[in-house]
This record gives structure tokens, sequence and C-alpha cells, in this order.
């Protein structure tokens, strides 16, 4: 019985779970690497660097220090998940998977996953090597690969007293109205991120930062940078910038180079391209940086409008005037920006108020205990709230 | 025609071809006008001439209309693409869009080549089994003209009406809204019906058919369905198999008269599916032969793979007054028959959210 086992036991197996995930060439980041990169489509080099940075600082101490934040002076019975919690899995990056797992596991929840089409492997890799450490707490876990059109299983899957459901918004829309008003929900739904950066960050170090971010799993994360705002600085310097972070997504895709992309994902790639050269043209400001076969874009614009973003490494450098600029383009959609990469540029901007904020080149690693669209971690999925 | 002695001159070409009774496939013909149109818009649609020479591509550098650059659709949300000034604006249609969108705008100074080119395909891929001065009962699930005066389809709908259509035809939304009891009266006649409107009208027809009970329509024998567009931003939404298949079943109009038209705001010409002019070949997209259709591939850039999927570009000779070189985002699939015609791929599977971010797609690109 998972709910009566000791917490400290729990942290310990948790923690060495995630020691042997976070080893680079242990089994299981190499194993999730072959697997993933061949079911999502991602260049096997891209999730191999994914993992190890994210990774890099999950470890046993990071799972205490949540626990003291979130449930500290809580009593024993106060600090228990639901008996049964569910886990819709969206996307194809694995973090969140394992993440979520775990963070169910903290509470002592018994965990039944439903995977994503797109990443069928990591909640079953992840069981399989809890197995080797406790095997007592991995019979907690039930993969179960649901067929969305069999309503008795949806309905089954969903019986759980928690569920937890990533994915769009309509998704997220779907499964809370199958639910009771008894039923606890924590939905994840539609994010994406930015960066900001003031004239002092507009360098080589920098724009190689952010083709890191932007590279890593092909910019399909909400933690992935959409957008690039140059707050000040004159021109000369952003164009500067902007060929530096062309040379730089340039020099990724030698060293982690984009995964598959499809027919539709490419055509909305080529169209926003074409969408920007006629623009440029016409307008006489602008520019465009390609690189060969829709592996990369960088779109220089002359204006700070949000425009498309078609993912698969494409990313728009927005001028934008000063700070409050910034702050009245990003205002509309402040309630979904998950993170911020700023430098030389303040974070006191109202509308950055809920997102992660963070340097360039660190989007992609965030810490374990962060709180998760602007939500702790573990006193949603609590049976006390 | 335009006020412009020599577009009218084009725009003569063009609409000569479009009032020969017989549809006939003329490569030279075609390739003759769009490159002579080319030339008059690179010389007199300033922002498609610098996109040109951006590309280092101008009239004397090419010999074949495949080569004219195309403009992509999303353009004309952002920059104002016509050979004539706005003073002569006759008509300015508008791509939908949401409160906060921008929308896309193409500029007519003359109807006569849009309406022409319409009827004429209408005739040829709608109405072929009707005589061309026959008229008939055309429901129109769309707004009225005056209702949505901006809009091409409504525009569309209220020529073909008055073209067409008999003592009892009319519209059937109003005010954005189905009339769907006064629909249903409507149809309760013996004469052939010819129902058209957008998908999401006919998605609320049958909700409505189905609150109302009663089990489904027969329509009589000669009617027939067009349906087009999308559903974006609405409650429900289906597959086109499956609209038709359900618009089969509660109208009792037979599936090879149910067709889909394919058309968008900045392009002057449609194109309908074949199954009403050509039932026992593939169900495939034709258009009128003063239309062509690229398909290109992505990565590439060039022509693609008979049989691979690429984006559609159309090169349309009515569009005399922008541009006739379009380059949508919209897949599509050569199919074979007599004429070849294309399968609407739309968003392949593999389009689906592959990570959390694609929000920030379908956030920001409502935001454009």
């Amino acid at each position: 019985m998972l709910r009566g086992r000791d917490e400290e036991e729990v942290i310990g197996a948790l923690g060495e779970l995630l020691a042997r995930w976070r080893d680079p060439n242990g089994r299981w980041q190499q194993r999730l690497a072959s697997t993933l990169s061949a079911a999502a489509g991602f260049s096997r080099p891209n999730v191999r660097e994914g993992l190890c940075l994210a990774l890099a600082d999950w470890d046993e101490a990071a799972l205490r220090e949540l626990v003291a934040r979130e449930l500290g002076g809580r009593k024993r019975a106060a600090r228990l998940g639901h008996p049964l919690t569910s886990i819709v899995c969206a996307g194809s990056i694995p973090m969140p998977t394992l993440l979520q797992i775990v963070l169910s596991l903290l509470v002592r929840s018994p965990t039944l996953v439903k995977p994503a089409s797109r990443d069928p492997v990591t909640a079953s890799l992840l069981a399989e090597s809890l197995g080797e450490i406790d095997a007592a707490l991995a019979a907690c876990v039930e993969v179960v690969p649901l067929d969305t059109s069999d309503d008795a299983s949806v309905k089954s899957f969903l019986a759980s007293e928690c569920i937890v459901a990533s994915g769009s918004d309509a998704t997220i829309e779907v499964v809370r109205s199958q639910l009771a008003p008894s039923q606890c929900f924590v939905g994840y739904g539609h994010r994406f991120s930015i960066a900001a950066l003031g004239p002092s960050a507009l360098d080589e170090s920098v724009a190689e930062a952010l083709a890191l971010d932007v590279s890593l799993w092909d910019q399909l994360g909400c933690m992935s940078p959409v957008a690039i705002y140059a707050v000040g600085g004159a021109a000369p310097r952003q164009v500067a910038f902007a060929q530096a972070l062309a040379g730089a997504l340039e020099t990724r895709e030698r060293v982690a180079p984009r995964g598959e992309i499809d027919a539709a994902s490419g055509a909305i790639m080529r169209h926003e391209r074409d969408e920007a050269r006629m623009r440029f043209a016409a307008l006489e400001s602008g520019q465009l940086y390609e690189g060969e076969n829709l592996r990369w874009t960088v779109v220089l614009e002359a204006d700070a409008r949000p425009r498309r973003a078609p993912l698969h490494r494409f990313v728009r450098i927005h001028p934008v005037a000063d700070l409050a600029e910034l702050e009245s383009v990003l205002a509309p959609q402040a309630s979904r920006l998950s993170t911020a990469a700023l430098a030389g540029v303040d974070s006191e901007v109202a509308a950055l108020a809920g997102a992660r904020i963070c340097a360039p080149g660190e989007m992609q690693r965030p810490p374990l205990g962060a709180p998760h669209d602007g939500q702790p971690l573990l006193i949603p999925l609590l049976s006390i709230p | 025609m335009s006020a412009d002695p020599r577009r009218a001159e084009l725009d003569a070409a063009v609409l000569a071809w479009m009032r020969e009774p017989d549809w006939r496939e003329d490569d030279a013909r075609f390739g003759l006008l769009a490159l002579r149109l080319f030339e008059y818009q690179y010389a007199n649609c300033e922002p498609y001439r610098r996109f040109c020479v951006a590309q280092d591509v101008g009239p004397r550098d090419i010999e074949r209309w495949q080569d004219v650059p195309a403009v992509p659709a999303g353009a004309f949300k952002e920059l104002r693409i016509a050979s004539f000034g706005p003073a002569r604006d006759a008509k300015i249609f508008c791509t939908s869009g949401t409160a906060t969108s921008r929308r896309g705008s193409l500029h007519l100074d003359t109807l006569e080549l849009y309406e022409t080119s319409l009827l004429a395909t209408l005739q040829t891929l709608l109405f072929a089994d009707l005589g061309s001065a026959q008229r008939t009962t055309l429901r129109i699930l769309a707004p009225a003209p005056a209702e949505a005066p901006d809009s091409s389809l409504s525009h569309m709908f209220g020529r073909l009406l008055e073209a067409r259509g008999d003592a009892h035809s009319g519209y059937d939304v109003r005010g954005g809204k189905l009339d769907a009891e006064g629909l249903l009266y409507a149809l309760e006649t013996d004469r052939p019906v010819a129902l058209l409107g957008t998908a999401f009208a006919f998605v609320h027809l049958l909700d409505a058919l189905d609150a109302r009970g009663g089990g489904p329509l027969t329509l009589p024998p000669g009617s027939r369905a067009m349906e087009t567009g999308g559903f974006k931003g609405l409650s429900r939404e289906l597959p086109r198999e499956q609209l038709h298949v359900a618009m089969s079943d509660a109208l009792g109009i037979d599936p090879g008269r149910i067709v889909n038209q394919y058309g968008m705001t900045e392009l002057g010409s449609q194109f309908y599916d074949s199954v009403l002019v050509d039932p026992a070949g593939a169900r495939r997209k034709l258009g009128p032969p003063w239309v062509r259709v690229r398909r290109i591939d992505p990565a590439s850039g060039e022509e693609a793979e008979p049989g691979e999927p690429g984006m559609l570009s159309i090169h349309d000779l009515v569009n005399t007054g922008s541009t006739c070189a379009i380059q949508t985002a919209d897949l599509g699939r050569r199919v074979a028959g007599s004429p070849e015609g294309f399968e609407l791929l739309g968003r392949l599977p593999g389009a689906e959210a592959r990570g959390c971010s694609i929000a920030a797609d379908s956030m920001l690109g409502e935001a454009v």
C-alpha cells in the first residue's frame, strides 16, 4: 500500500531513480534517446543534449527541497495525494511526463498514465527503471496506452480521484468536461516563451545561448522561445545579432540537427518565410535569414506585432523601443507566458510576473521544483488541499 | 473591365476565354496571357514589383508562366496588392477573421471578370445538367450580400441567385444565424433544390434536423448541395467525409451530388469537386482552364514529385487587378483523371500538436 509507505523511503527511491536517469552515459538516457528519436522524429543528438541539460539538477536534494517548500508543516495525512491519480500526457518532450509521474508518487498516489501518442516510451521506461530500484513502488505506476475512441476505457481511466492533463486548451477542456465536480483536476494547457534582450546583450554569446534554447526539442516545448524582443538598441546591432543567431543555429544544425517535419509544418514555415520576404521587399525593412531546406529560420522583423510561430527552429526578433512597449506587446498574452529569458533588461515588467525568468541558455533547464505554469507542483495533487 | 486601356485589353482576352461555351485547356494561350499579365502587374503593382526585384525576377527574365513569382496569400493581410490606386476601388473583399485578427483584402476595380468566371465555373462544374439559362431553386446557407458586403462568398451567392435562382430561392442565414425553421419549410417542395452554403451552416442544419426529430428529409431527385469553408472557432467540427455522409443521410441527397468548393478571397476563381461532371472518376478538385495549380515541395521550394503532397500555388488569370500567382499554405495532392485535378489535404495528421508550444502557433496565428 503506497499511501502507507514512509515518505522518506519514497523520496529515497525516487532520488535514486533520478540519479540513474541523470547519468548521460547511463542506460536510461541512452534507451530513451534511441526510442524517442524514432517515435517523435527528433534527432538523437538533440534528445541526448536535451535530456542531459534538463536532468542535470534533478536530484534527491531537489526533491527534498520541493517537499519541504510545499508540504513543510503539514501533518502526515495532509501530505498524501489521492487514492488514485490519472495522468494524461501530451506532446513529444519527455520531461513533463517524467516529472508528473515522480510528483504523483512523491505524494504517494498510485498512478495511471496515458502516454502521449508522440511519446509512447518515456512513461514505460520510467516504470521499468523504477522497478529495478523499488519493485513495490513501480507496481504503483500503470502505463495505459488508452484508445481515446474507446469510451468505456476513457471513462474508466478518468474515474480516478485526481486527473492531471496536459495538452492543447481544447484537450484540457474535453477532459475537464468529463469529470465530476468532486474530482480533482489539474490542467496544463497552451503556453509559450520569449526572450527579451537589452542593447548590451545583443552579442554572440547570447545568440549562441538562445540558439540552444531554440534548437533543443526543435522548439516544440512551451519553454522554447518563439520570439526575441530587442529592447532599445540601434538597428545595426540588431542586424548583427540576427546574423549571429543565424550563424549559431547553423552551428547547432551540425551538432544536433533538427528532426523530421511533416509536409504541413513545412508548408507553414515556407509560407511564413515567403510572407516575410514579400513584406520586407515591399516595406524595405526587415531581414530574413534561412537555413537550407527549412532547417532553421531567423526573421528580423520591423515591428513588434505578434505573428505566427511555425516552430521547428523558426524564431523572430522584434525590435521594441523600451520596456513600456514590451509590456504592451506581452500584456494580452501574459497569462500564457511560460518562460522568459532576460539579459540586459529589468525583469520588473508586469506582463512577466507569472513567467519563469532565467538567463538565455537556461530556458530548457527548469529547476525540478519550479512552479508549473505558475502553480505549485505538489499542493494541487493532495487529497487535502 | 478596367479603366486602364492596357489592362482592359488583357481583361478582354481573359473574358473572351471565359465566354466560350466549351472549356478547352490551352497551354499556349494560358502561358501567353500569364506572361503578359505578369508584365503588367510587375509594372503597376509596386509591392509586387519590389518582391520580384528582391528575387531578381522580371518580365524579361522568364519565358514560362511557372516562373512568375507567387505572392504568399498571407501578404494580402499586410499590403495593398493592387495594380490600381485606392480611388478606383469598386469593391473590397475581406478574408474572415476574429475581432483581434488582421483580415486580408482583395481590391477590385471591376467585378466583370470575377462574376463572369464564377458563373461560368458554376455552370460547368455544379449545374452542368441544367441549361445555361435555366433557373432553379437555390437556398443559400450564408448571409445575403447586404448583410456581409465584404464577403466574397456572399457576393458569389448573390450573383448566382440573381442569375440562376427562381422565385423560391433565398437566403437562410440572417443576423448570423441559420433560420432552420424557414429553410425546412422551403424544402417542403417537389422541385429539385440546390443547397449552397458554409460547412458550419450545414452542421447547424443537421443539428436542427436532429433536434426537430421526425427523421431525415428526402429532397427531390436532382437536388444537390455545395458546401465550403472550415469550422474554425466553432463548437463542433466534422471531417469533410463525415459531413458529406451526414448531409446525405439527413437530406436524402446522393453523396455523388454533394460538392465541396475550395476557394479563397484572394483568388477570383474557385474549384469544385468533380463528382457531378465525372461521377465515375476519383473525387478531385477541378477549376476552369484559366486557372492552373502547381504543387510546391515545402522543403525544396521546387515542384513536388507526382503523388507527393505539395503547397498549392495557384495561377489565376481572373486576378488581373492584383497578382495572378498566389502561393497558399494549403497542401494538395495530384489526382489523375480527365481532366486532372487535385485533392485538398489541409493539415496532415502529422501537423497535430507535437509539443505544448503549438499553443504559440495557434495563439499568435490568431493575433496576426
